[in-house]
């Protein structure tokens, strides 16, 4: 996985590239995309395997959607090289398109079409079930398993945020795809919903579905995700597995003393390199990659200097930490 | 879940075109019958407009080239409103909804996607226009003595207005922004049609607009004109004018509002 030269962190998973074609469900090398003079995505590898749960984490206009909407062939890469499912999915539509699942961030209904209208509609535009379940088999279950099924005859202006959500995911996920995108499924959810949303998705991906995400709840990639990227900027910054991308973030011990104490003491212990204490500060924040080590040093100094630590605070590395890591840097 | 090498042979075959177009259409229709703003502008509208320009043009407008007048002011105000203002409409709300966005997020190709929404829409006015046909005969008004080109004009001209309101909509940010990137349309076509009956020198030009070249067919199709190499020409003009717009569109077409 590689970046700008100005990323802070990307790891290689290695061999990805050298895998046979077919395992591989998504692969983008060098991809740019321009909206006019705008890049929002500024030269990225990816390459996500068969039947992976891969997540895409970014800040607000890091370049997710776009990247998605590009993977999904929404639009065309200004350049470099897409594969999804072995084809171009801009250029070969056709092909790829009824293998897909896509629930877009933002797509609308015709608000004057019932829920079962709506769901009768996709499935008429949309390849036979892989199962030959019939249309309102299809529909069926797919409203009874988002507690739906009490909605099928409202119109769908009449249904809430949430409810127009899940039936998003229901058009995306009814036909069993082999790759779905999920843009944000769970934006506006309440927690019971949330909870059917990811039964939903674990249970196609156990089955083989390859699901890519993109969520702003980090809980929710650290769950479900095999493996998962952070965007920033238009670049990947950091990607891996998530013991991968925290196995190379700092734990964190944090503490305070009194004004008397010389911090600076502290740069003795072999503590992190990157540890570099503020003088005549109270207020002291150690990186470690090595909680259960640096901690106890911390403690033993403290000890031997009788040094009471007011608040203090040993917290292991988190992909939030890893995201506010990414999304500050410049 | 099937194997990612899957060639297309092994695929699932899909919907026909056909089917997915029917699908879209149907679904169309159904909501325009479900809406009564959109039901009174699409339906009830043009109809209302039929009747009076009948009342107002009948007794002046008599003679085979009356008629063809009579018929092409019935026929250009029906379709601009029926056809031409209300795929404008539809498309700038169906994008704005980003129902757009939904359907091409799925199996079915852009093209599929225009001509489902814009079927229903020429569909609905054609059935008014047979109907206005029915009422003009009953009220006593001369049949053309060439059907067939009278036929094509309609055609052509509703092919025309619906490749128009495609592009129109791509300039159209919502519904109620139709009611003014119409209007210039609206002036060029009824303009260009009364343009052909001055004896201003720029006879060749004014034939080349979709104005001209309808009121050349309605009256060959009268019989106030010759069927001659004019005609043929004529229809060109309205092709052209059916294809080249739907070109620009095409291309320069927006699925989701800005």
């Amino acid at each position: 996985m590689t970046s700008s030269p100005s990323t802070p962190t990307t790891l290689h998973p290695a061999g990805r590239s050298d895998e046979p074609a077919d395992t591989i469900a998504v692969a983008a090398r060098d991809l740019r995309c321009s909206y006019g003079s705008y890049e929002a995505v500024r030269g990225i590898d990816l390459t996500i395997r068969n039947g992976e749960f891969f997540a895409l984490l970014g800040t607000n206009g890091a370049g997710k959607t776009t990247t998605m909407e590009t993977l999904e062939g929404h639009r065309a890469a200004t350049s470099g090289t897409v594969s999804v499912l072995g084809g171009n999915p801009y250029r070969d539509k056709s092909s790829i398109r009824p293998r897909l699942g896509i629930m877009l961030q933002e797509a609308g209904f015709a608000d004057d079409l019932t829920v079962a209208e709506t769901c009768r509609l996709w499935l008429r535009l949309s390849s036979p079930d892989p199962r030959s379940r019939s249309r309102e088999d299809v529909i069926g279950t797919g409203l009874e398993t988002l507690d739906l099924a009490g909605k099928a005859s409202t119109r769908v202006k009449m249904l809430s945020g949430g409810q127009r959500r899940r039936l998003d995911l229901l058009l995306a996920t009814a036909n069993e795809p082999d790759l779905l995108f999920l843009d944000e499924p769970t934006t506006g959810l309440d927690p019971e919903s949330r909870e059917r949303t990811w039964d939903l998705v674990r249970g196609l991906n156990d089955a083989g579905t390859t699901v890519v995400l993109t969520t702003h709840y980090l809980e929710e990639a650290e769950a479900y995700a095999d493996r998962l990227a952070i965007m920033h900027d238009g670049v990947i910054a950091v990607e891996g597995t998530l013991p991968d991308v925290l196995g190379r973030e700092p734990s964190a011990i944090s503490f305070e003393v009194d004004a008397a104490v010389d911090v600076l003491q502290l740069t003795r212990l072999g503590l992190s390199p990157d540890f570099t204490p503020t003088p005549a500060s109270t207020r002291v924040a150690v990186p470690s990659l090595d909680l259960q080590q640096d901690l106890w040093k911390v403690l033993s100094w403290a000890d031997e200097h009788r040094i009471r630590l007011d608040r203090l605070s040993a917290s292991e590395a988190s992909l939030a930490a890893v995201f506010r890591r990414v999304s500050l840097a410049a | 879940m099937t194997t990612l090498t899957k060639t297309p042979s092994d695929a699932l075959h899909g919907p026909s075109s056909a089917s997915r177009i029917l699908a879209i259409a149907l679904m169309e229709l159904r909501i325009i019958f479900r809406n009564k703003t959109v039901l009174t502008g699409a339906v009830l509208m043009p109809v209302a407009m039929a009747v009076y320009m009948y009342y107002v043009g009948a007794d002046q407008m008599t003679g085979p080239s009356g008629v063809a007048v009579l018929v092409g002011l019935t026929l250009m105000v029906v379709a601009l409103l029926g056809v031409y203002l209300t795929a404008t409409t539809t498309l700038a709300t169906r994008r704005q909804e980003l129902f757009l966005k939904r359907l091409r997020s799925g199996e079915s190709s852009d093209t599929v996607i225009w001509l489902g929404m814009l079927t229903p829409i020429v569909a609905l006015v054609a059935a008014q226009l047979a109907l206005v046909g029915v009422g003009f005969a009953v009220a006593g008004v001369e049949a053309p003595t060439r059907p067939l080109v009278v036929l094509g004009a309609v055609f052509g001209f509703l092919a025309l207005c619906a490749t128009a309101g495609m592009l129109t909509s791509v300039f159209t940010p919502s519904a109620a922004a139709a009611q003014i990137t119409t209007l210039p349309f609206f002036f060029v076509v009824i303009g260009t049609f009364f343009w052909t009956a001055f004896d201003d020198g720029f006879e060749m030009l004014s034939r080349l607009t979709p104005g001209g070249a309808l009121q050349n067919l309605l009256m060959a199709g009268w019989g106030a004109g010759t069927l001659d190499a004019s005609v043929a020409g004529a229809a060109v003009v309205i092709l052209a004018w059916i294809v080249l717009p739907y070109l620009v569109a095409a291309r320069r077409f927006r699925w989701e509002k800005r």
